[in-house]
């Protein structure tokens, strides 16, 4: 009761008469807050993408049968759906396929989104819906919809409703899928309630009719087979069952069955690499975020000081005291945790916005928006707490151990960092960071790794540069107050930073840690941008290139047609054309992307970038000779003179590398062969090219050209060589965009960080600043002495921030994306850039300490106290 | 479209609608049946159905059930398709509760019938026979109730009703439609319910296999139709055609099965249907005699009479896809002292709304 009494006279009354103060206070937390749960959602959608579509439809578990190679027939399905009938589970066929939908697609604003189409059975889904989920099935319900009707359409499809709305979709919506331009006609949401919940670039359509439109009549990609909820189902004795060789039919089925574990881990696999970095660099934000939530409330409680020791010479003992404190930290903590989750919730359809477009992109996968759950609600609102409450922590001790008298004459100027102990554990952090060089990555079942021994590097490193900066800073105030006696102004404001507080040191620790992380990003960003231009000036030598609108799935290629090609190979401007075609085979088990390639064009055109060029490309035209990317060389752990076998669609066949190429369009890399092998190995006696590149005859207009093509073959890409560099850069800045976004967020943090820090410094400098403006100290020294406290504080930190960002951009090309995606890098260093980025920084810095400097000169203190 | 829908529900179980461009077969008066081939099934013939209507016990509970496969075929230039229903449904007549299941499929991957004997499926539901034995194996499963998967075996030998199974269904010899039935099969199987518990099952079974391609006339708005069957294991399987005029349609009939199989047959004018008691649906609004008599003279020229009287109201079938509703439903048989006399399962269509064609 007595502490309810004395919280509410002391904190609640101090909340509301000093209440911008607290606002601003709870801003900060909630701040922190929703930085969190943006990158927090942002990685959930992130993961989420992967494993997402089925899940939502059928919401159960199950397992997954597709072909080893290619796709499922129908008589391969009704081999399953025979198997398995003893057995009580759904037998789902899906036929997936990607389709391009373009938005805009005649003006410069022109942009291409990606659709997974589902093609079901839709009766076999209505039955299994209605049973699975009578409740949800609106067939009965609404009235609006009918099976039947849309089984009689030839084109129909199901998209969410909001979907169709933000794209406008119609019933002649046009989609480029497996090379073909389709129109297609929306009829409205999908049959189920459930709508809401299925991803939105998900589309649902009759398997009949989109499998003879794409040119893959009785074809299917996989086979969902849900286990029902009600009844328990032994899911082992159905793989069981599934993976048995056929008594009646003794044909080894080609098949791969997977549990749902089996294929989350796949899925969450494949994303590795790009989550471990996205972590990585949020990691870094939120780092920065907590300093600034610390500063804040060391803030809150330093303003207290004076009160407290009031409180204790009036008789209140520490321990009420104490809960006073915490009672109010917490309550702080909870409120702006709530603000934090409500502001956190937009802000994180921004970030999840971009992840998914980051993905789109990485993976051509749709993916669903994000979603906040009571869980995360939760998960937000204790951040704010922990947050404020573990920033408190060390400011309420430091407080409660003040001597009374002291408290009441000086207030708290106790808590200064101890250098010596610094200094020491700077050198033993840079040593260990040397050591980490050493330690080897984790390796990872997507043959991708996990790279700790850089990580850990730049964790040394950071905790290095940060200690370092506080000692120079110290000693340079040193040397300033020593050698500067004459410069009352600059002895002044050095003066402060001979000793300097914790929150001196948070806050060069926050400066020097958002500089380094905006830094090496852009070291990262330009590094790729500079060898991914350098790699396709090699490689783009084409004048114009020819390829399918609609991407490849894992199960379906996007070939041109042999009429397409046919025809484009016959057009009298081409001087010379080379052609590519792709597959998929099997390597370790894993679905790769198989290169087939026309040598004599290859040698020709010089069209690869090498790291081991073959002797002679004539080695390709041999049986059993294979090329790699330098991604599929480290994944697979294949090196030069290695043999490995690849299962294509008949056959398995031995092959020795014999040379490795670089490659930045996939992460996961690819293999090469010979057209011939390509087409022996995956049973193929022709096929028609994926794409083609084209060399134009000299006088040829290759604007002409190009429109003259497009004209005539509408569901293909015809690129001019300088639109595909500028596509494919446009693609790889689209891809960074998270990377941009949270660089921006470390340059907000760093300046709040700055402000906040003076603010606090200020407030417990208000009887000194009194005093000095009653020895006529005039507005421009004090105003000057500010300046130069911040100023040395962010130069120092600028300075020391560009120097570990360089070092974490160099860990960051050779280490960590090295071992996490195999890519070796030109390592860019973009001093202009970097000097630009201090520079805004310093000058932002100096903009908020002028202010802050302008406003302590007009604090009055009998008003403050 | 609703419209569309009913139709080709109907036609499934009736069938003599879609004339379309393909020439479907039709019964001919003294052909002869052949068997197994002819206990598979008859694409070329428009609608076919297998339908097992029977009692059962479990080691707790007794049940009643129909299980049904039908087969309907349609064509479009010139082509054939085949399109296949299952219903099945339960009713638990110790705790009193029913539950159906329908399914519907399209001639693919997920539903069939063979040609050569009978196997067909729809799902993970199946009926398939012994070609030697004519014993039979069945599997279907009710949500949240459990699965059920059983043998039947032939008490006694199968009946052709009609001509040598030429059962004539209108004035036009094409109406009519092949009928072959097993009077009396004895169930044995298990019941995984759904607490994952194996309980043993035992009963008896009413099999109809019929298959037609116009056997219904115009006027026609439903009918009436069960099989009885008698402790002292005699059968009668009655179907009352009722006309929009509220008249019994001539084409009904009544058969008197003995226990050494054979069929006594009873014309239109012969027998009464009589509806004592009804229930209505809430769902459907449908108005069912569930309670009614049975009266004809044998050959001897006896009165005979049986009061057939559903187990349980609600069993009227409502199906989720198809939108077609009637009620089928598990009966017990009294005399006129009310003295159980058997058990049995009647179907009545055309409660709800008229069939109209």
């Amino acid at each position: 009761m007595q502490r309810w009494i004395l919280f509410h006279r002391v904190i609640i009354r101090s909340w509301f008469q000093h209440w911008l103060r607290t606002l601003g206070l709870l801003l900060v937390i909630a701040i922190g807050t929703s930085i969190y749960l943006a990158i927090d959602l942002g990685n959930q959608v992130a993961i989420r993408s992967f494993s997402e579509f089925s899940d939502r439809i059928v919401g159960s578990n199950k397992i997954t049968v597709s072909s080893k190679v290619g796709n499922l027939t129908s008589q391969e399905v009704a081999e399953i759906q025979s198997r398995l009938r003893e057995y009580e589970v759904s037998v789902l066929p899906i036929l997936e396929l990607l389709a391009v939908f373009e938005q805009n697609p005649d003006s410069p604003k022109k942009q291409r989104h990606y659709f997974t189409i589902y093609g079901v059975d839709l009766l076999a889904m209505a039955s299994f819906w209605i049973r699975e989920n009578p409740e949800l099935f609106s067939q009965n319900k609404t009235g609006d919809w009918d099976l039947f009707e849309f089984l009689e359409l030839e084109n129909g499809f199901f998209a969410q409703q909001k979907t169709g709305n933000n794209f406008n979709f119609s019933k002649n919506t046009p989609f480029y899928i497996g090379g073909k331009e389709l129109e297609l006609a929306w009829e409205k949401s999908a049959p189920i309630s459930m709508d809401s919940k299925i991803s939105p670039k998900l589309i649902i359509m009759e398997h009949e009719k989109i499998s003879k439109l794409s040119g893959l009549a009785n074809q299917w990609s996989h086979v969902e087979i849900i286990l029902p909820d009600w009844i328990s189902v032994d899911s082992d004795a159905i793989m069981a069952r599934l993976t048995a060789v056929s008594e009646t039919k003794p044909t080894v089925m080609d098949w791969i069955v997977e549990s749902r574990s089996d294929r989350e881990e796949g899925g969450a696999e494949m994303t590795d690499a790009f989550r471990f970095n996205l972590k990585a660099i949020s990691f870094l934000s939120l780092l920065v975020t907590v300093i600034i939530v610390f500063q804040a409330m060391d803030v809150a409680v330093t303003k207290r000081t004076s009160q407290i020791a009031t409180l204790n010479s009036l008789g209140v003992s520490r321990s009420d005291i104490k809960g006073m404190l915490w009672l109010e930290i917490v309550l702080l903590g909870f409120i702006g945790g709530v603000i934090g989750v409500i502001v956190g919730s937009f802000v994180a359809q921004v970030s999840a916005g971009v992840v998914n477009e980051t993905v789109s992109l990485l993976y051509y996968f749709s993916s669903s928006e994000m979603e906040m759950s009571f869980r995360d609600v939760l998960k937000g609102i204790t951040f704010g707490v922990i947050i404020s409450f573990a920033g408190s922590y060390l400011p309420v001790r430091s407080v409660q151990k003040i001597p009374m008298i002291h408290a009441l004459r000086t207030g708290s100027r106790s808590n200064t960092v101890k250098m010596n102990a610094f200094f020491w554990i700077s050198i033993a952090s840079l040593f260990l960071g040397i050591l980490c060089n050493f330690i080897p990555s984790y390796p990872l079942k997507s043959g991708h790794a996990l790279p700790l021994g850089g990580y850990l590097m730049c964790f040394f490193f950071i905790l290095t540069t940060c200690l370092l900066a506080l000692l120079i800073i110290k000693g340079a105030c040193g040397l300033l107050v020593t050698y500067a006696p004459n410069h009352l102004v600059l002895r002044m404001g050095a003066s402060q930073l001979r000793d300097p507080l914790s929150r001196h040191a948070l806050t060069l620790s926050s400066i020097v840690l958002s500089v380094a992380m905006t830094v090496s990003i852009l070291i990262l960003i330009q590094s790729f941008e500079r060898t991914v231009q350098n790699w396709m000036q090699e490689v783009l030598r084409a004048d114009v290139f020819v390829r399918s609108k609609s991407g490849a799935t894992i199960h379906n290629q996007a070939r041109l047609t042999q009429e397409q090609e046919k025809d484009l190979l016959s057009f009298s401007g081409n001087d010379y054309v080379g052609k590519i075609y792709s597959a998929k085979p099997y390597l370790n088990g894993e679905q790769v992307k198989l290169v087939g390639y026309d040598l004599e064009y290859i040698e020709k055109a010089e069209q690869m970038s090498w790291i081991y060029k073959p002797d002679s490309m004539n080695l390709l035209k041999e049986p059993g000779q294979a090329i790699m990317s330098e991604t599929m060389s480290g994944r697979m752990g294949i090196s030069i003179g290695d043999s490995f076998s690849m299962m294509g669609d008949d056959m398995t066949e031995l092959f020795i590398l014999v040379g490795i190429y670089r490659e930045y369009g996939s992460e996961l890399g690819s293999v090469g062969l010979g057209y011939n092998n390509f087409c022996d190995l995956m049973g193929y006696d022709s096929v028609a090219a994926d794409a083609l590149a084209i060399h134009l005859k000299e006088g040829v207009n290759l604007v002409d050209y190009v429109e003259e093509m497009r004209a005539k073959y509408s569901a293909l890409d015809i690129i001019s060589n300088q639109s595909l560099r500028e596509e494919s850069i446009a693609k790889f800045k689209q891809v960074f965009s998270i990377t941009y976004a949270l660089k921006f967020i470390g340059m907000i943090v760093s300046c709040g960080g700055l402000g906040t820090m003076l603010f606090s410094l200020m407030l417990e400098r208000r009887s000194e600043i009194s005093a000095m403006k009653l020895l006529s100290f005039s507005k421009k020294q004090i105003q000057g002495m500010v300046l130069v406290e911040s100023n040395l504080l962010t130069f120092i930190g600028v300075f020391f921030g560009l120097s570990l960002g360089s070092i974490m951009g160099w860990i960051l090309v050779h280490i960590i994306n090295k071992e996490a995606f195999g890519w070796s890098l030109d390592f860019v260093l973009p001093v202009p850039s970097l000097m630009g980025v201090g520079a805004l920084l310093f000058v932002l810095g100096s903009i908020i300490s002028y202010i802050m400097a302008t406003w302590v000169y007009s604090m009055r203190i009998e008003h403050e106290e | 479209m609703r419209n569309n829908l009913y139709r080709f529900i109907i036609s499934c179980i009736f069938g003599h609608l879609c004339f379309a461009t393909y020439e479907y077969k039709f019964p001919i008066r003294g052909a002869e049946l052949i068997f197994p081939r002819d206990h598979g099934a008859h694409p070329d013939y428009k609608t076919e159905w297998w339908y097992l209507t029977g009692h059962f016990k479990t080691d707790k509970d007794e049940y009643g059930f129909q299980l049904t496969f039908f087969r309907s075929a349609s064509s479009e230039d010139g082509k054939i398709r085949q399109s296949y229903m299952a219903h099945a449904a339960v009713l638990n007549k110790t705790k009193k509760f029913y539950l159906n299941e329908e399914r519907f499929n399209q001639e693919n991957w997920n539903a069939g019938a063979a040609v050569s004997s009978l196997n067909t499926y729809n799902g993970n539901w199946f009926l398939s026979m012994e070609p030697d034995s004519e014993q039979m194996r069945a599997r279907f499963s009710i949500r949240e109730l459990g699965v059920f998967y059983f043998d039947l075996i032939p008490q006694k030998e199968k009946v052709l009703f009609g001509d040598r199974g030429y059962s004539q269904k209108g004035k036009d010899p094409k109406n009519a439609s092949y009928y072959i039935t097993f009077p009396r099969l004895q169930l044995k199987g298990k019941f995984l319910n759904k607490e994952g518990l194996l309980e043993s099952m035992d009963g008896q079974v009413w099999m109809d296999h019929e298959f037609s391609s116009s056997h219904l006339s115009n006027g026609q708005i439903g009918w009436n139709w069960a099989s009885l069957q008698f402790e002292d294991q005699t059968e009668i399987m009655v179907y009352s055609m009722r006309r929009k005029d509220g008249k019994v349609d001539p084409n009904s009939v009544l058969y008197c099965i003995d226990q050494n199989g054979r069929i006594e047959e009873y014309k239109s004018h012969q027998f009464s249907w009589t509806p004592i008691q009804y229930w209505k649906s809430k769902k459907t609004g449908g108005k069912y005699p569930i309670v009614y008599e049975l009266s004809w003279h044998n050959k001897k020229g006896e009165k005979k009479f049986v009061k057939v009287k559903a187990d349980f109201e609600s069993q009227e079938f409502v199906g989720a896809i198809s939108n077609f509703n009637y009620w089928e439903g598990s009966c017990s048989v009294f005399d006129e002292n009310n003295q159980k006399l058997g058990l049995g399962y009647t179907e009545m269509t055309g409660y709800d709304r008229e069939l109209t064609f």
